[in-house]
């Protein structure tokens, strides 16, 4: 089995079955990625379809200057944000409902109030969701993150921490509980 | 709300499976993009970008004359100036004139050279065609009226002297000499032209300029007018000034452009002839 560097270069020289196992190897990332962006199964599966002709289409681009990791969270994030852009455009701002696959109540619940912090974090701008997600949801460090969005990396420590004092507030301004909504 | 609470609650998080539909569709078009990918920027067959040396017979085409003129400029300026670095002042000059040369060489080649015997082959064909139509289409110019000539005050016969027949012819008196006066006669014999008259609506008076009743000028100006045969004004001077040439223009202009007369007529006949006009300026009646 190749490695990663291996793999990517075979792909980037044309060989199909080394994009075809490069990309098998991260449509699970990719689509957690979206899921947890969009809320929703079946965008999600639309953002990870769209990331995944984006990477055929632009993996000749990659120079191994930084993590493949990095670089393809990014793709995915620019496509997460067409998307977006595009539903705004068909269907206004109703984006934020929790997703209808969730199993249990408890998981509805948590699904909800997970919803409800992404679309408060959103709601401060599409950067700070963009490093919530990256680090909170998928365990990158500050730096990492940084280099995911091509920031500094106290650019990242300073977004996160107005996230935190935007949620401190929400939460003290409502007590006890999170408002519903279908 | 810490930062381990928000991973935790990210990490509780139920992420539902995508199906394998979805799945299966997003790696085949992923594929199908790859192969466009790679078939879209394949190497391509390299051609050689060098043309084939033209013919002796063969003209040179423009953009080829464009390429070696540049690369002549090029070879030139840095022979001169150490590619366009500056190494001496009479180097640079002498460059620059030989690209100044070069440049109005080229523009002259451009306007002269160019297929000049095609150009001249068209010009031709349009003159003809011009002269032809012009022969055709457009009317003789009148003619122009004769020259004005005053008319000869009327004929007055000179008064008769009754002369005593007894009387002393004194040797230095005037006689007359009535054989001159039968000479003229005959000359006399055509009728004169009845002279031409206004029409019957009358002539509307040119308009006052403005300038000249701000500056209170005032006149007469006699206007001396050629009419055709059918009355209207082909030709007009000013006989006599006003003493204002503001007015002077604004009289014959109006009177070229508005008036009309019945004409001269000889022996019953429309004929065409000079007019003498007087009008005057006064602001009163203005």
């Amino acid at each position: 089995m190749l490695d990663e560097a291996a793999l990517i270069r075979a792909a980037q020289s044309g060989q199909c079955a080394a994009f075809s196992q490069l990309i098998g190897r991260y449509y699970d990332t990719i689509y957690r990625f979206a899921y947890r962006w969009c809320a929703s199964r079946v965008d999600a599966e639309d953002i990870t379809q769209q990331a995944c002709i984006k990477l055929a289409a632009s993996l000749k681009q990659f120079r191994f200057e930084a993590a493949f990791s990095s670089w393809l969270y990014r793709l995915v994030i620019n496509c997460a944000k067409d998307w977006q852009n595009s539903q705004r455009r068909h269907r206004g701002e109703e984006l934020t409902s929790a997703d209808e696959d969730a199993e249990s109540q408890a998981d509805a619940e948590n699904s909800i109030y997970l919803q409800q912090v992404i679309a408060q974090v959103a709601k401060m701008g599409e950067q700070y969701k963009e490093a919530a997600l990256l680090v909170f949801a998928e365990g990158m460090s500050h730096a990492e993150a940084a280099v995911v969005l091509e920031v500094k990396e106290s650019t990242i420590s300073w977004r996160l921490h107005e996230i935190r004092k935007q949620l401190q507030l929400l939460q003290s301004a409502q007590p006890g509980s999170w408002e519903t909504f279908k | 709300m810490n930062d381990e609470q928000l991973a935790q609650l990210f990490a509780a998080q139920k992420i539902p499976p995508a199906s394998d539909d979805a799945k299966n569709a997003a790696l085949t078009a992923a594929m199908q993009a790859f192969a466009q990918q790679n078939t879209a920027t394949a190497p391509k067959q390299i051609t050689s970008s060098v043309t084939a040396p033209t013919t002796a017979g063969e003209a040179l085409p423009l953009t080829r004359l464009f390429t070696l003129f540049n690369t002549l400029v090029r070879r030139l300026a840095t022979k001169h100036t150490g590619r366009f670095r500056l190494k001496s002042r009479a180097a640079s000059f002498s460059g620059w004139i030989a690209v100044a040369g070069l440049h109005i060489g080229l523009v002259l080649a451009l306007m002269i050279g160019l297929h000049p015997r095609d150009e001249m082959v068209i010009t031709e064909n349009v003159k003809v065609e011009a002269v032809e139509d012009l022969q055709e289409k457009v009317a003789p110019p009148p003619p122009p009226p004769p020259d004005y000539v005053p008319s000869p005050p009327d004929f007055t016969p000179p008064p008769q002297f009754n002369v005593a027949a007894d009387a002393p012819t004194p040797a230095n008196a005037i006689t007359t000499a009535p054989a001159k006066a039968a000479e003229a006669a005959p000359v006399m014999a055509k009728a004169p032209p009845s002279p031409a008259r206004a029409a019957k609506k009358g002539l509307a008076p040119p308009p006052y300029p403005i300038e000249s009743k701000r500056l209170g000028e005032e006149g007469v100006v006699e206007l001396a007018l050629y009419l055709t045969a059918e009355g209207k004004v082909q030709e007009g001077r000013i006989e006599t000034s006003s003493g204002f040439a503001r007015l002077d223009q604004a009289a014959l202009k109006h009177a070229m452009t508005n008036w009309k007369f019945e004409p001269c007529k000889q022996e019953g006949k429309a004929i065409a002839c000079w007019h003498k006009i007087k009008f005057r300026f006064q602001l009163k009646d203005s």
